[in-house]
C-alpha cells in the first residue's frame, strides 16, 4: 500500500467527476441557461461572413462565458456541505489519504463534470461555425478559445464555489455569488457604480479573448473591455493563482477546524 | 496488537468533558466497549481512529504513539473504521464506492484493488447487487458495505461503532458472527450500548459512563459482579417496588414475572436467578461504581 498525494487526488477527481456528471440538475440547469445564450446578439449566426474566424470563435466563447458560469457556480456550491450532510467526513477523515488531495480532487472532478454540459453547448456553436464556414481551423481555434477564455474563469469560479460554503450557508453563498457575477462581470463602469468588471480579475475571459484571438477593436466583449496578449496572459494567471490561493486557504481552514474539534 | 491508553482526557469547547482520565488496556481479539448514550464511547473511538485529538493523555497502538500527528497517520494505515453514522455516496454503486475508498486507503494497484473489492463483496453477501446504486440499499445492506470498506486494507485494528443499530435480528446475528470471525487475528473494538452484542462476541470489555471508566475486565467478571443480586419475582399484584431495577417483564396467563436486580432479601417470593451480562451491566450502573470497578480490578 502506498499513501502518496497523487493517487488519492486522481481517485477523488475520478469519482467526484462521476457523481457530479450523474446529477440531472447539472444538465437541466445548464441547458435552460443556454436558452439565454442562444437568444443573444453575438452568436455565430449573427456575424457577417467576412468577419474573421478567430473573432467569431472568440466571441462565441465570451458569450458562453457570460451566463453559463452563474449556473456553474451555483451547482458547485453544495459539494462540500453535501459530504457533511451525508456524514462522510468521519469516514473519510479516518483514511490515510491526505485531506488536501481529497479537496483538490473534489474541486477538479466536480468542476470538470459541471463544465461538461457547458462544453457541449459551446461545441454545438463551434460545429455550427465549422459547417457555416467550411473551415476546419474552427475546431483547433474553438478548443484553444475554450481553454484560454472559458476554462480559467470556470476554474476561478469553481474554487470559490467549492470552498466558500465551508464558512457560508449554501443558499446565501449562491445568492451572493449571482449578485457578484452581475456586478463584477457584466456591469459597465459607465453606470457610475464601482465594479471590477474591467479588471484582470474578471472571469469572463474578455482580456484573453481580446488579447489572443482578435485585434482589440474588433471584439465585442460583454463588458466592453479590450486587451493585449500580455493582459490576456496576466488575467489568466491572476484567475488561476486566485483559485489556487482560495483552495490553499480553505485547506488550511478545514485542517484548523478538524484540529480544534 | 495491544492498545494502551493512559490518563486520556478529552474536553470539548465550553468545558464539556467527554472523557475523564481514562486508563485502559485493550488486548488483541474482540473487545467490547459498553455504556449508555453520551458515555464517551464515540469520542474514544474517534480518538483511536485519529479523527479527534485528545486534550491530554497517552495512546499507544502496538508500537505507534497515537498522540502525535505522524502516529495518527500511521494508525490510519492499519485501521479499519466503521463509524456510528455511516456516510455513503448515494449515487455510486457498491463496487464504485469500495473502489474509491480503496484508492483513499492506498490500494493503488487497480487489478489487486478490484480483486479485493470482489472478495469483500462476496464476504458481506453483496456480490449480486454490486452494480446497484447505494441509494437503493436497505440499512442492513449499507452496514455491510460499511464493514466491507473497513476491511479493504486488511486492517490490524478494526473499530466499529454501534454497528448493529437499526439492523433487524437476522442481520444483527449475521453481523455479530462476521465480527467474531474477524476478531480471530486482529484487534476489533466493538462499541455499543447493546449488551447482547458484547455478550455474544467479546471476552474482554470496558464500560464507560459520563466519560469515566466504570469497569475493565472480562465478561465473566462483570457477570460475577451481579451474582446474588438477580431475582425472579412472579406476582399477580402490583409491580415490585423498593430499591430494584426491573430488567425484564413477562406477562403470563394470570401473573406477571419480573426479573429484577437489587438487594432483594426483603422481597417475599423472590427467587434467585443466575446473572447474565445484562444483569451485570445493570448492577454496575446502579450500584456504587467505584466499588465494582475495584472489584473487577
Amino acid at each position: 500500500m502506498s499513501h502518496g498525494v497523487w493517487s488519492p487526488f486522481a481517485g477523488a477527481t475520478h469519482y467526484e467527476f462521476r457523481m457530479q456528471l450523474r446529477r440531472k440538475s447539472v444538465w437541466i440547469a445548464t441547458f435552460l441557461t443556454s436558452l439565454i445564450v442562444f437568444t443573444g446578439l453575438h452568436n455565430p449566426w449573427n456575424f457577417p461572413h467576412d468577419t474573421a474566424l478567430s473573432v467569431v470563435v472568440a466571441q462565441w466563447a465570451v458569450v458562453c462565458n457570460a451566463f453559463a458560469p452563474v449556473v456553474f457556480g451555483v451547482l458547485l456550491a453544495d459539494r462540500l456541505p453535501r459530504d457533511r450532510r451525508l456524514h462522510l467526513p468521519e469516514l473519510l477523515d479516518a483514511l490515510p489519504a491526505p485531506s488536501g488531495s481529497r479537496l483538490a480532487g473534489k474541486y477538479f472532478g466536480s468542476a470538470l463534470a459541471t463544465a461538461t454540459p457547458i462544453f457541449v453547448i459551446y461545441l454545438s456553436g463551434i460545429i455550427y461555425i465549422l459547417a457555416d464556414r467550411h473551415d476546419p481551423l474552427a475546431v483547433p481555434l474553438g478548443l484553444a478559445a475554450f481553454l484560454a477564455i472559458n476554462l480559467p474563469g470556470l476554474l476561478f469560479v469553481a474554487a470559490f464555489s467549492v470552498v466558500m460554503p465551508a464558512i457560508l450557508w449554501v443558499p446565501l453563498y449562491q445568492f451572493l455569488f449571482v449578485g457578484y457575477w452581475f456586478w463584477g462581470n457584466l456591469l459597465s463602469p459607465s453606470y457610475g457604480i464601482p465594479t471590477i468588471s474591467t479588471t484582470w480579475l474578471t472571469p469572463l475571459g474578455s482580456f484573453a479573448a481580446a488579447g489572443f484571438f482578435s485585434r482589440a477593436d474588433e471584439i465585442m466583449t460583454m463588458d466592453g473591455s479590450t486587451g493585449t496578449v500580455w493582459q490576456g496572459a496576466g488575467s489568466i494567471a491572476l484567475l488561476l493563482a486566485s483559485a489556487v490561493l482560495a483552495l490553499f486557504i480553505a485547506q488550511r481552514y478545514l485542517n484548523w477546524q478538524r484540529a480544534r474539534q | 496488537m495491544q492498545i494502551e491508553i493512559e490518563n486520556l482526557t478529552k474536553t470539548y469547547n465550553r468545558n464539556v468533558r467527554a472523557l475523564d482520565r481514562i486508563d485502559l488496556t485493550i488486548p488483541s481479539g474482540m473487545f467490547g466497549l459498553l455504556g449508555p448514550n453520551g458515555a464517551g464511547k464515540t469520542t474514544l473511538m474517534r480518538i483511536l481512529a485519529g479523527i479527534l485529538r485528545p486534550t491530554s493523555g497517552e495512546i499507544r497502538v502496538g508500537q505507534i504513539d497515537g498522540t502525535t500527528d505522524s502516529g495518527r497517520q500511521a494508525i490510519k494505515t492499519i485501521l479499519g473504521y466503521l463509524p456510528q453514522e455511516l456516510g455513503l455516496y448515494p449515487d455510486l454503486t457498491a463496487r464504485e464506492f469500495l473502489d474509491y475508498i480503496g484508492i483513499l486507503k492506498g490500494l493503488n494497484d487497480r487489478r489487486a484493488r478490484a480483486q479485493r473489492v470482489d472478495e469483500l463483496l462476496e464476504l458481506v453477501a453483496l456480490s449480486d447487487v454490486a452494480k446497484r446504486k447505494l441509494k437503493t440499499f436497505s440499512g442492513g445492506m449499507k452496514r455491510r458495505v460499511g464493514i466491507a470498506q473497513a476491511l479493504l486494507n486488511d486492517p490490524r485494528l478494526l473499530i466499529v461503532d454501534e454497528p448493529t443499530a437499526g439492523l433487524d435480528p437476522e442481520e444483527r446475528i449475521r453481523f455479530r458472527n462476521l465480527l467474531s470471525d474477524l476478531g480471530g487475528d486482529r484487534t476489533v473494538i466493538l462499541s455499543t450500548h447493546i449488551v447482547e452484542d458484547i455478550a455474544q462476541t467479546c471476552r474482554n470489555l470496558a464500560i464507560l459512563g459520563k466519560g469515566k471508566l466504570l469497569f475493565e475486565g472480562t465478561t465473566a467478571n462483570l457477570i460475577d459482579a451481579a451474582r446474588g443480586k438477580v431475582w425472579m419475582i412472579t406476582t399477580d399484584g402490583p409491580k415490585p417496588d423498593g430499591d430494584l431495577t426491573v430488567v425484564s417483564t413477562l406477562h403470563l396467563a394470570n401473573e406477571t414475572q419480573y426479573r429484577v436486580v437489587g438487594d432483594s432479601a426483603f422481597i417475599a417470593g423472590a427467587q434467585p436467578a443466575d446473572p447474565s451480562l445484562e444483569d451485570g451491566y445493570i448492577w454496575l450502573m446502579r450500584s456504587g461504581r467505584a466499588e465494582v470497578a475495584a472489584l473487577a480490578g
